[in-house]
């Protein structure tokens, strides 16, 4: 997986360097000390609570991350390709609700779902289409959809939850071998946007395309609609973690993926991936959203304040960009 | 045809001088809104249709938890010359500081649910508040007595508002009462939502600790570890209790998956501030802070609860099967200061 740490770069070193020296590597750039630093982490935290290693906390940590692991994988994919989303929590919220309501009206399950996805991809289109056609700043246009999406979700709701009474609990609460279904799902889609930005053309245009647009739109790349293809891809994963959060917690709340952004954002960027685009990998995310998740997760259980768990989470962040900006400086 | 002329001139005049009296006493209200909650939302939906049944008009204002936002909504209302804001702040001091521009304005302002900063507490016209410390002391009466030194996690609201700290005080207050000698043994917060709830039982769980009893400071971070422990297998492990008494835990209560509540409902503090808003309108005395009604809820009393949907609560005040009447509270002459706290083991 270490060869996804910025594809362009290291593929073709990579593979002509001997196995020791390739592992050396991988320690010392990319992923590897985010690895080492969880590691260490969890050896310190389950000195201190030996319950924190339990198989029962791994499943539930590996839980409580599928959700922002989803969406973490869509926004590492716009951040690599110089994108941002501000919008995506109140998406997942108001597309939640959309579909609690429908579900409450008696429609079909499958149907819902559809819906769901649909509008998640149609509505990352059309902000993918004005970003790329009018070149505004995603930053501030995804700020203004964000308003949109919790102003209809506020109205539609007026402030309360819908509850799914018993409805579409499959996604989110079945398990599979012990493990919950959207573990599976978060795993299964890391591996799978892994295979496409390491192993495929959509891949190597993704980061192209973050790196310098300029330059590959000059070697052939249609910059404008390929951008419009990633906002689409960024819906689906937000489609799918939507079907997840509302199936886990039965209802449909204009809140209840608020703040998902800055999760999300805090993930990739802990993960490797630079806000300037062209840089990011998605195994460094998967362990952002680990790590993240870890520390809010052992705070609880070794019984730290709150606060506390809001100072490590902003300095892993802090920490996470100096290292990176420090290691491209040094390249 | 005379007489008809003069009835129909002295209907025309009669009717005319209704309308400019309505008009004259219809009263235009801003209610200031802390954010997008369930229990704001529905305390702002019961005063507003009480309100305009009444004849009066009311603009809601939703300051996003934001104390910028919520002064600047307030500066809004008194630059439209309202004839009262409610405010339900999201925060004491940010509150305060714009009650104290109303007041300096000559507009009345009334406090709904969470409390002025103790130094402002002269400041309101009026205030209904909820009786934080005795919830918690009702509860923690409750839990020490029927579950005496059994270990205890609290899954609490937002910290720094005051709520909860009151409420934690209030807990620990109400089991050494009773000398329940139960032990808080972790305590976090579940930010009032399911899903930190779910999230935060979860943790508990998982720390192995020895607890048999739940309290979770509301029904919705109650659903979050009623469902963590449902998928632990753990149901009818632990005893647990919530507060609001809302609709979804007297189904709770009835099937046995919990043992009690504290109400709070929204509905009765929204009817409350509406008629100490109407006696300040008519210039009559009414008294300037009342609490809400928080009873004990079981099993055993929950058919008498107050409702928390809106519908079914005017409907059973319409009937006579529900009698609010502010002047029969006991009044309130001062607040509690609250400690600041955390996560504790």
């Amino acid at each position: 997986m270490s060869t996804q740490d910025n594809v362009k770069a290291t593929l073709p070193s990579v593979a002509s360097q001997p196995d020791g020296w390739r592992a050396l590597r991988f320690v010392g750039r990319g992923t590897g000390p985010l690895l080492l630093a969880l590691i260490l982490y969890i050896a310190v935290i389950s000195a201190i609570a030996p319950a924190f290693l339990s198989p029962f906390n791994i499943r539930n940590v590996l839980l409580q991350v599928s959700v922002s692991g989803i969406v973490s994988i869509g926004m590492t994919i716009m951040i690599i390709a110089g994108q941002i989303d501000l919008s995506v929590g109140y998406l997942v919220s108001f597309v939640a609700c959309v579909m609690a309501f429908l579900l409450q009206a008696g429609w079909p399950e499958a149907g819902v779902a559809v819906i769901g996805l649909l509008l998640c991809v149609a509505m990352q289109m059309v902000t993918g289409f004005v970003v790329s056609r009018l070149k505004v700043e995603p930053f501030i246009i995804t700020l203004g959809t964000m308003a949109i999406y919790r102003g209809f979700a506020m109205l539609m709701t007026k402030g309360t939850e819908i509850p799914l009474d018993g409805k579409f609990e499959l996604l989110g609460r079945s398990h599979v071998f012990g493990l919950p279904t959207p573990v599976y799902v978060f795993v299964g889609l890391s591996v799978a946007a892994w295979f496409v930005l390491g192993r495929t053309v959509f891949g190597r245009r993704l980061f192209a395309v973050g790196e310098n647009g300029e330059a590959a739109f000059l070697a052939g790349v249609n910059v404008r609609n390929f951008k419009v293809r990633v906002y689409a891809l960024h819906g689906l994963l937000a489609g799918i973690a939507a079907l997840i959060l509302m199936s886990r917690i039965g209802v449909g709340s204009p809140t209840m993926a608020a703040g998902l952004e800055l999760e999300t954002i805090a993930a990739s960027v802990v993960g490797g991936a630079a806000l300037a685009g062209g840089r990011g990998s998605i195994f460094g995310t998967f362990l952002g959203v680990i790590f993240l998740g870890i520390i809010s997760n052992s705070m609880n259980i070794i019984g730290v304040s709150t606060f506390w768990q809001y100072v490590m989470l902003g300095s892993v962040v802090v920490i996470a960009v100096i290292l990176g900006s420090l290691a491209r400086t040094e390249r | 045809m005379f007489n008809l002329k003069t009835m129909l001139m002295a209907t025309t005049l009669a009717v005319a001088s209704l309308g400019s009296t309505l008009a004259a006493s219809a009263k235009d209200i801003g209610f200031v809104l802390a954010g997008p909650d369930v229990f704001y939302a529905t305390e702002a939906e019961t005063f507003t249709r009480l309100a305009k049944a009444a004849g009066n008009t009311v603009t809601v204002a939703n300051s996003e938890y934001s104390p910028s936002k919520e002064l600047a909504n307030v500066e809004d209302f008194i630059a439209r010359k309202v004839d009262a804001i409610v405010i339900l702040t999201s925060k004491a001091e940010a509150g305060t500081e714009a009650a104290k521009r109303a007041k300096e304005a000559g507009i009345p302002i009334f406090f709904v649910s969470a409390l002025p900063s103790p130094g402002g507490y002269d400041i309101p016209t009026g205030i209904v508040s909820g009786d934080w410390v005795g919830m918690g002391k009702t509860i923690g009466s409750y839990i020490g007595t029927h579950q005496p030194g059994e270990g205890v996690v609290l899954l609490e609201g937002v910290y720094g508002q005051g709520t909860t700290e009151l409420i934690h005080q209030g807990f620990l207050d109400g089991v050494a009462a009773v000398n329940g000698g139960n032990k808080v043994v972790m305590n976090a917060s579940g930010n009032w939502n399911r899903q930190d709830g779910l999230k935060v039982m979860q943790d508990f769980l998982a720390a192995n600790k020895p607890f048999k009893v739940v309290y979770a400071m509301n029904e919705e971070m109650a659903a979050g570890a009623i469902q963590a422990i449902t998928e632990a297998g753990k149901l009818g492990q632990f005893t647990i209790y919530s507060s609001n008494g809302k609709e979804i835990g007297w189904k709770w209560m009835k099937d046995g998956v919990m043992a009690g509540t504290v109400a709070n409902p929204p509905t009765l503090e929204g009817d409350f501030v509406f008629q100490m808003v109407q006696a300040y309108f008519a210039g009559k005395p009414y008294p300037r802070h009342v609490y809400n009604i928080q009873p004990m809820l079981t099993k055993d009393n929950v058919d008498g609860a107050v409702p928390w949907n809106v519908d079914n609560y005017l409907a059973k005040k319409a009937n006579g099967s529900l009698v609010i009447d502010l002047f029969a509270q006991k009044p309130v002459n001062g607040m509690a200061a609250w400690k600041p706290l955390g996560n504790s083991n």
